[in-house]
């Protein structure tokens, strides 16, 4: 029996990274020996501490961050009622094939940017930045699931996508906190038009796809309330708080929930790219758009970090231009931290409209309370990274030159979970289910939907409120 | 149990039984698409404006 959600453990996880990285900013550097991915030509230059300057050997440094990533998470799988040892052996092997993706990643002839070529001797690379890992850690995850299923199933126990994406969310808080007391102004715009698109997106997404799931495709109000949820909001929570709302039998959240899963692994592979080659003009409008197409947190908020380097690397490649790093991630997550702090809200107005009116039955009442029930908590831990390190900055200027080594620590975390959340993703995306009897249908209202109007909708409203909106340029 | 439970829903999938939008479904969707297009154009001028 658990004896604390995921969400709150990813807050305690997470706050408790932030704090030691902080440290740093107090002159007591406690984890600048962590272990992160360098671009190399030289496979002995993949690894190194993430501290400049340190003399902490590469090996040692990665057995540390392992040792530390593995204590915290085994505390959590603990309390989460987890098979210990099971959960020890399976995390070990995530790590390690995790921290294998990012240094391929890293290979200079995939990642380096043009600005490197002449640091790293290449004459071409693919372009495609460090974050090009997460790719290759979804991709090792299907084909294990797809191809190896009982080397999935013997990783099973550490399989926990939603987990490490919350713990990375809340470490990710500070650096973004930072972000913004640079140029406060710049992100109180990014939460406000952040704030309007959610707003627009829940009232037009989910009107449309309920009206198409039950019009055209003739599915039940019990399946189309939280398959318009899962395909228009927020992927699994949404569902599952939509199912919950309406008394829906769990099933069916849990139905819809697989495929979330398999189509935000398809928009993985896909949007980055294309936000990479047709909007990397308009950058911020891609953050958005990530975080309004892309369902499920673990997919959407790595997918806006992948957007991040890709159009940073093209807009320098083809117009010289360069942004600073981070703005178009904190658009996406910007976006998506409003999705979920709207899905309680949206599930008591659904809750409230079926009891009423729908579905009436005696003597049932929804309280406010379920708003809270159903609100996730790691944003708490999101909200206060970010705000703790906005205030701190925002008091004195000069305390931001000392926040900044603290985030880059504070970074290799965020990264190795992110890689995680990846790996893990591929790693229950069972692509036989689609030619499974009865799910066709399921599938084709998902795919219509998705395809035929959930992406180009959130294009466009992403193109309404962020156009034109830039990120500082990195020099200057 | 489970596969026994998923078969079940299968079934249930492939011979769900119409049921007719009702007028508060109707009232539902067209309330949330009018919301939603005057709160585009509020929001759009506030934010542009």
């Amino acid at each position: 029996m658990p004896r604390i959600s995921e969400d709150w453990l990813a807050v305690w996880i997470g706050l408790l990274v932030f704090a030691l990285a902080a440290a740093t900013m107090f002159g007591v550097d406690l984890l600048g020996w962590s272990i992160t991915s360098k671009v190399w030509v030289e496979p002995a230059k993949a690894l190194a501490p993430v501290a400049r300057g340190s003399t902490v050997p590469a090996l040692l440094s990665l057995a540390g961050t392992y040792l530390l990533m593995l204590a915290l998470t085994c505390a959590g799988a603990k309390c989460l009622g987890a098979h210990l040892p099971r959960f020890a052996a399976a995390f070990t092997a995530l790590f390690a094939l995790s921290v294998l993706c990012s240094a391929i990643g890293h290979y200079a002839y995939i990642a380096a940017t043009p600005d490197k070529f002449d640091r790293l001797g290449i004459t071409w690379s693919l372009n495609l930045t460090g974050e090009s890992g997460y790719i290759i850690a979804l991709l090792l995850g299907l084909a294990i699931a797809n191809l190896l299923p009982r080397l999935a199933e013997a990783l099973r126990e550490a399989v926990r996508p939603e987990l490490y994406v919350k713990i990375a969310i809340v470490i990710m808080g500070a650096a973004l906190g930072v972000k913004s007391a640079e140029t406060f102004g710049l992100a109180q715009s990014v939460i406000w038009r952040g704030l309007c698109a959610v707003v627009e997106a829940y009232l037009i997404y989910w009107a449309v796809i309920y009206y198409v799931a039950r019009r055209y495709f003739r599915f039940s109000r019990e399946w189309a309330a939280p398959l318009a949820s899962g395909i228009s909001i927020c992927g699994v929570s949404a569902a599952i708080a939509t199912g919950a709302a309406i008394r829906a039998r769990p099933i069916v959240a849990v139905m819809v929930s697989s495929l979330v899963v398999i189509f935000a692994v398809i928009e993985l592979l896909l949007l980055p790219f294309l936000a990479q080659h047709f909007l990397y003009e308009e950058p911020m409008v891609a953050g958005a758009w990530m975080g309004l197409a892309v369902k499920t947190d673990g997919a959407a908020i790595p997918a806006g970090a992948i957007t991040d380097a890709l159009i940073r690397a093209r807009a320098f490649a083809v117009s010289g231009v360069q942004y600073q790093e981070g703005w178009i991630s904190m658009t996406t997550t910007t976006t998506k931290i409003f999705i979920d702090v709207f899905i309680g809200v949206w599930a008591f107005v659904l809750a409230i409209i079926w009891t009423s009116f729908i579905e009436p039955k005696p003597g049932v009442r929804v309280g406010a309370a379920e708003i809270w029930e159903r609100f996730p908590k790691f944003v708490i831990g999101y909200v206060l990274t970010f705000a703790l390190m906005l205030w701190w900055c925002l008091g004195d200027e000069a305390r931001i030159g000392a926040a900044k080594p603290a985030t880059e620590v504070a970074n290799v975390y965020r990264q190795l979970f992110f890689l995680m959340t990846f790996l893990c993703i591929g790693l229950v995306s069972d692509f036989r289910k689609l030619r499974e009897e009865g799910i066709g249908r399921l599938a084709a209202v998902y795919a219509v939907s998705l395809f035929g109007f959930i992406i180009w909708f959130g294009l466009l409203i992403s193109w309404l409120f962020f156009a034109g909106v830039k990120p500082p340029l990195a020099s200057g | 149990m489970q596969k026994g439970s998923e078969r079940r829903i299968k079934d249930e999938l492939q011979r769900m039984p119409y049921e007719p939008l009702l007028p508060v479904e109707r009232k539902l969707i067209l309330g949330s698409l009018l919301l939603g297009a005057v709160l585009l154009v509020l929001l759009l001028w506030t934010t542009r404006g």
